[in-house]
C-alpha cells in the first residue's frame, strides 16, 4: 500500500488552478517553486536555499494541466456537496503538501487568506503553534481565517492525542462550527488515526471505532451515544483498511515510530482516562501536585543566562582541547566507559510496577529494570524484556562509542557483555511464570465481566489487558510444559 | 527635671532617629533589608560563580537553595543542566521535568531536557523535547545546535551536518557552530573539512582559544599522516 498517500497522488496529478508543492522534477519546476516562494510567500534566496538543504530536492510547485486520480481532492468536493449547500468556501487556490515544510507563520497566513488546501499536516511539529500565532492576532481576522481554512490532517505524524488536541483547539473557535470542511476533515481523520493502530485484534477495533467516533460527533455535532456507530458507512470502511495498510506499510518510518509511541500510551491508560480523550482532551503527563514554579525576574532570568554561557564556553574549551584525539567525546562520559571494565551491573525485576496490582504469589513479571552502572550507562535504568534488553544494551553500546575504539577495547567490551548475559539468565531461571488456569481464568473474567481482575492488569484498559494475558498465557503453557 | 514640651519633641525625634540608624545598620550587616526576591537572586548568583570552579559545590549550593526555596524555576534549570554535566542523568531528568511541567513556554526548559535525553541515549524523546523547543523560539540557534547534536550522538552525520549547515547559511561565523562542526567532521573521519571549519575559527578576531586551536590542527593533521603511512604500510606488506 506505500505510495497511496497524498504526495503520490500530487506527483501523479496536475490542476490548472492548484499549485503544490512537492519534488522537484527538474530544473525549471525548482524555478517555478522559487518564484512562487519568493514572489507569493515572500522568501529570501537564502530562506529559499534553506529549505533545500533542510530536504534537499524537497520542493515542487507545479501550475499544470488536470486532476486525474486524486482522491483527496475528489473527497474535498464530496465534502462540499454533502455540507447541505452552505459551503463558506471557495476550492483552494493552492495546495500545499507537508505543511511541516511551510513552518513560517506568513505562509500559513498566506494560504488562509487565500483558502488553501494542507496536507499531511504535521500538528506533532509545528501546526497548532501556526494556527495559534494566526487565531491570536485578532477578533474577527482569526474567524475568518479560519472560516477559510480547509485542512486534511492525514499523516503518519498525525495521532489521536495531537487530533483530539486540534479538535480541542478549534471547536473553542466560534467560526469553526460553521466550517463542514474543517468539520469533516478533522471526523475522518479522527476514525482513521484511532482506528489504524487496532489491527488484530475485532474487539479493539470496535471498542476505538466507537470512542473516535462518538468523540468525533459530541465534538462537532453535539450528539453523544455509541450509535454513532452506524454513520460510518462503506467507503469510509475501505478508507480505514486503507489507512491502515498504509500506517503498516511505514512502520519503519520515523513518524509511524512516534505515532505508534503514542497510541501505545493511550492503550496503557485505565478508562477514566480515556473518558478524557473522548471529551476532546489531550492527556499531560504532568504529575499531580506537581511543583507551580513562580515567573522569573529579569535578574534571574539573566543569571540563567549568564550560567549557560559559562557551560557553554567551557564546552568548547574542552572540545578543542581533544581535537585530534581518537574518539570525539561527544558528551562527558564518552571517555570513561572502557575505563573501568568491572563495573557494577544490577538487574532486578521491576516489582514496583507490581507491587501496586495486588497480591503477587510468588509471580516474577517478565519484565525486568536493567541497572548498569557503567559509566556509561551510569545511573540509567533500563525497563527491557528480558535477554534482548542487554543485546540492545550492548549494541547500543557498540553503536554509540565502539566506532573507532582499538580491537583490545572492543573484546574487553564483549567480555563484559558474556557475563551480563550470563547474570540475566540466572535472572531468567528465577522467573515463574502463573499457571495457564490462573490466566485463562482471568481473560475470562475480562471477557465475561469486561474488566480485569485484580491479580492481573488493575486499572489497565481492556483490550491491552486481553491481549497481554494472551501472550502470558502461551509463555505460561510453553513454562510448564517442561 | 522635668522635661519640658520642647524638650520632650526632641528628645523623641534624636529617638527615632537613632532608632532609624540602628535597624538600617543592622539590616545591611544582616543582609535582611533585600526583598525575598533580592536574596534568592543573591544567593542563586552565588552558587553560579561556584559553578566556575568546582560543579559539585555548585550543584551543593543549588540543592540547599531548592530546599530553602522550592518554587523558583531557574534552581531546577541550573541544577538540572549541572546534574547532566555530572552524568546524574536521572537527577537530572527529574529536575528538568519539574522545570518544564510548571514552565510550559520555557524553550529552555525544553532545550536542557533535550541534551538529557540525547546523553541518556532517548534520542526520539530528546527530537521531541528539541522540537517542543523549536516550536516556541523557531529562530534559536542554540536548539538547531542540539537537534544537530542529537543527530549526531545517534551516529546520523548527514543530519546533524545539515543542521550544522543551516545555521552557518545564517550565521556564519557561530563559534560554538564551528566547533561542534569540526568535531562532527572528525568522528565522520573527513580530516580535511574538519581542518577547513576550524580554519574559519581562525579567522575570527574575538575567538578567544586560537593557540589552543591551532595545536589541534595540528594534532589532527599528524594524526591523518599516521594514518596515511598506516596504509601505505599496510598496502606495501600485502601480497601480490
Amino acid at each position: 500500500m506505500a505510495g497511496k498517500g497524498t504526495s503520490t497522488r500530487l506527483a501523479n496529478s496536475d490542476q490548472e488552478t492548484v499549485f503544490w508543492v512537492k519534488k522537484p522534477a527538474s530544473n525549471s519546476s525548482r524555478e517555478i517553486r522559487d518564484a512562487i516562494l519568493r514572489d507569493l510567500f515572500g522568501y529570501t534566496e537564502a530562506e529559499i536555499t534553506d529549505f533545500d538543504v533542510k530536504k534537499p530536492g524537497y520542493f515542487y510547485v507545479s501550475d499544470s494541466t488536470k486532476p486525474k486520480d486524486w482522491a483527496s481532492f475528489e473527497n474535498v468536493k464530496n465534502w462540499k456537496s454533502n455540507a447541505n449547500g452552505e459551503v463558506p468556501i471557495s476550492m483552494p487556490q493552492y495546495l500545499i503538501d507537508d505543511i511541516n515544510l511551510f513552518r513560517e507563520q506568513r505562509a500559513l497566513s498566506e494560504i488562509l487568506k487565500t483558502g488553501g488546501l494542507i496536507t499531511d499536516a504535521e500538528i506533532r511539529n509545528n501546526f497548532m503553534r501556526d494556527l495559534e500565532h494566526i487565531f491570536n492576532s485578532s477578533g474577527q481576522k482569526r474567524i475568518d481565517a479560519l472560516n477559510n481554512l480547509m485542512v486534511t490532517i492525514e499523516g503518519a505524524g498525525t495521532s489521536r492525542p495531537q487530533i483530539y488536541q486540534a479538535l480541542r483547539f478549534l471547536t473553542n473557535e466560534s467560526g469553526y462550527k460553521n466550517n463542514p470542511f474543517l468539520m469533516v476533515a478533522f471526523a475522518r481523520t479522527t476514525i482513521y488515526n484511532s482506528f489504524a493502530p487496532s489491527i488484530g485484534s475485532s474487539q479493539v477495533d470496535q471498542l476505538q471505532l466507537s470512542n473516535a467516533v462518538r468523540a468525533t460527533n459530541e465534538s462537532l455535532y453535539g450528539v453523544s451515544g455509541k450509535n454513532s456507530l452506524t454513520k460510518i458507512n462503506k467507503s469510509e470502511a475501505a478508507m480505514i483498511n486503507y489507512w491502515i495498510g498504509d500506517l503498516y506499510s511505514k512502520s519503519k518510518d520515523e513518524n509511524q515510530a512516534i505515532h505508534r509511541r503514542w497510541i501505545k500510551r493511550y492503550l496503557e491508560i485505565s478508562d477514566e482516562e480515556r473518558n478524557l480523550y473522548n471529551e476532546g482532551d489531550i492527556i499531560e503527563e504532568v504529575p499531580s501536585g506537581a511543583t507551580v514554579l513562580k515567573t522569573p525576574s529579569v535578574t534571574e532570568m539573566q543569571l540563567r543566562e549568564q550560567q549557560r554561557k559559562w557551560a557553554e564556553r567551557q564546552k568548547m574549551e574542552r572540545d578543542i582541547n581533544s581535537i585530534g584525539s581518537p574518539i570525539p567525546p561527544s558528551d562527558p562520559r564518552s571517555d570513561e566507559f572502557f575505563q573501568k571494565p568491572t563495573d557494577k551491573i544490577e538487574i532486578k525485576d521491576s516489582l514496583v510496577r507490581q507491587k501496586n496490582r495486588g497480591n503477587q504469589k510468588g509471580y516474577v513479571p517478565k519484565y525486568k529494570t536493567v541497572s548498569v552502572s557503567t559509566p556509561i550507562f551510569r545511573e540509567a535504568n533500563i525497563r527491557a524484556n528480558g535477554m534482548g534488553a542487554v543485546i540492545y544494551i550492548l549494541t547500543e553500546v557498540l553503536r554509540y562509542k565502539g566506532a573507532g575504539r582499538r580491537m583490545t577495547e572492543i573484546a574487553d567490551y564483549y567480555n563484559k557483555r558474556n557475563w551480563l548475559l550470563n547474570q540475566l539468565e540466572k535472572e531468567q531461571r528465577r522467573a515463574v511464570p502463573p499457571k495457564p488456569e490462573k490466566i485463562r481464568q482471568a481473560i475470562t473474567d475480562v471477557r465475561k465481566y469486561g474488566r480485569t481482575t485484580a491479580d492481573f492488569f488493575v486499572k489497565k484498559n481492556i483490550p491491552t489487558a486481553l491481549r497481554e494475558l494472551e501472550e502470558m498465557l502461551e509463555e505460561s503453557y510453553a513454562f510448564w510444559k517442561k | 527635671m522635668r522635661f519640658g514640651k520642647n524638650n520632650r519633641k526632641k528628645f523623641f525625634g534624636q529617638m527615632n532617629l537613632c532608632l532609624l540608624l540602628f535597624i538600617l545598620l543592622s539590616c545591611v550587616g544582616a543582609g535582611s533589608c533585600q526583598t525575598e526576591e533580592q536574596r534568592y537572586e543573591t544567593q542563586l548568583k552565588k552558587c553560579i560563580e561556584k559553578d566556575q570552579n568546582n560543579k559539585e559545590e555548585s550543584v551543593k549550593c543549588l540543592e540547599d537553595l531548592r530546599k530553602s526555596d522550592p518554587d523558583r524555576g531557574s534552581t531546577y534549570l541550573i541544577l538540572a543542566r549541572n546534574y547532566r554535566e555530572l552524568g546524574k542523568l536521572n537527577e537530572a531528568e527529574e529536575t528538568v521535568n519539574t522545570f518544564v511541567n510548571s514552565n510550559k513556554t520555557d524553550a529552555s526548559g525544553y532545550e536542557t531536557k533535550c541534551e538529557i535525553l540525547r546523553d541518556k541515549g532517548n534520542f526520539q524523546d530528546a527530537l521531541l523535547a528539541c522540537d517542543k523547543a523549536m516550536s516556541l523560539e523557531p529562530d534559536e540557534i542554540r536548539h538547531k545546535q542540539t537537534i544537530a547534536s542529537v543527530y549526531a550522538a545517534q551516529d546520523d552525520f548527514a543530519r546533524a551536518e545539515n543542521w550544522y549547515l543551516i545555521i552557518l547559511k545564517t550565521n556564519p561565523n557561530d563559534q560554538n557552530t564551528l566547533v561542534a562542526l569540526g568535531r562532527l567532521y572528525e568522528k565522520m573521519n573527513e580530516p580535511d573539512k574538519a581542518i577547513e571549519t576550524y580554519k574559519k575559527l581562525l579567522k575570527l578576531d574575538n575567538f578567544e582559544f586560537k593557540d589552543k586551536l591551532q595545536e589541534g590542527i595540528k594534532r589532527l593533521k599528524d594524526k591523518k599522516e599516521a594514518q596515511i603511512k598506516e596504509e601505505k604500510n599496510k598496502a606495501n606488506q600485502k601480497p601480490n
